[in-house]
């Protein structure tokens, strides 16, 4: 799968029920080439970006290069979106296909047998909950193919449902559903003690 | 579980939707970004890559495949005027070589002729 064949169009993506006037205008005045409107635009989907590249990937350099490859390639398509909707979809579409297609040439080279245990040593700032459960079960997650952990990335980080996470990785909607269906059953059978 | 459900209750799900927040980059995320905005070729600051540039490259791809038609049109059309003219050439080539074994059996007629009139001639002294 190639970046440049993604398609700009998002037909069964839900908007947002308040994209916001505020991301709207930045959206309009990016597009009309305003560099600082630019920049709020990033920062507002930064994070996002960021995360979905590093729980993906599971490599904080190699998160940080896809989430500015994806930002580099969103300001050059600004002009064939529609809208600041249309961003956020973009981007999570662009940075996912992207993540997974390094995981695939990861997985091609011999030494990636070798990353299981740094996958366990992502640092992320967990202030809530119980961290030694979060981080395990980001550890686990980096355990899956590339696809499930992508359909179960989309699903607890976006927040996108099943028909929207389809839309996104190009997938039968009853695929997603079985990803997500394994997935949970994998992880429960786990055996992960799990406090209220 | 009722995946079309966008509220999980699962224990599970709540505990992967608290280990997958979001997580900002930081603030050297931006800076670099920039940075890279800056120096890439395909950026702002190249003329080529402003808004807009898409649609002009569009439009100069139609003009680029228009002048392609009309150029192989040109070369079609050039072809057929040298084949003509190889076919001319041909046929006067072949005309001439006609004409010239036609005198070369002429003149070795009259040949021919000269030497039975000879022959005739020593015969009869």
């Amino acid at each position: 799968m190639t970046l440049t064949s993604l398609p700009l169009e998002f037909p069964a993506l839900q908007a947002d029920p308040d994209p916001g006037r505020e991301a709207a205008g930045d959206f309009a005045a990016a597009r009309a080439g305003d560099s600082s409107a630019f920049v709020r635009l990033v920062r507002e989907h930064q994070a996002r970006v960021f995360s979905l590249a590093l729980r993906l990937t599971g490599r904080r350099e190699d998160a940080e290069e896809l989430a500015q490859d994806t930002f580099l390639g969103l300001h050059r398509q600004l002009c064939n979106l529609e809208s600041a909707v249309h961003v956020r979809h973009w981007v999570c579409r662009t940075v996912t296909h992207r993540a997974i297609d390094l995981l695939r040439a990861r997985a091609r080279r011999p030494q990636a047998q070798a990353t299981d245990h740094m996958l366990l040593e992502v640092p992320v700032e967990d202030s809530s909950g119980d961290p030694l459960l979060h981080r395990t079960l980001r550890a686990l997650l980096l355990r899956l193919p590339e696809v499930p952990r992508a359909v179960m990335v989309l699903r607890f980080q976006e927040d996108l449902d099943p028909p929207d996470i389809a839309a996104t990785l190009d997938l039968p909607l009853n695929t997603v559903k079985s990803h997500l269906r394994r997935s949970l059953d994998w992880l429960r059978a786990q055996g992960l003690e799990m406090s209220r | 579980m009722n995946f079309g459900d966008a509220k999980t209750t699962d224990r599970l799900e709540r505990a992967l939707q608290a280990s997958l927040r979001p997580v900002d980059p930081g603030a050297d995320f931006t800076e670099a970004l920039l940075a890279r905005l800056a120096t890439a070729p395909a950026d702002a600051a190249n003329p080529l890559m402003a808004p807009g540039f898409v649609h002009r490259r569009r439009h100069s791809a139609s003009m680029a495949l228009a002048a392609s038609v009309v150029v192989a049109l040109a070369v079609s059309w050039q072809l057929l005027d040298v084949r003509a003219a190889q076919r001319a050439e041909q046929a006067r080539i072949h005309s001439q070589v006609v004409l010239a074994l036609e005198i070369t059996s002429e003149r070795l007629g009259q040949a021919q002729q000269r030497i039975e009139q000879f022959q005739t001639q020593e015969k009869n002294l």
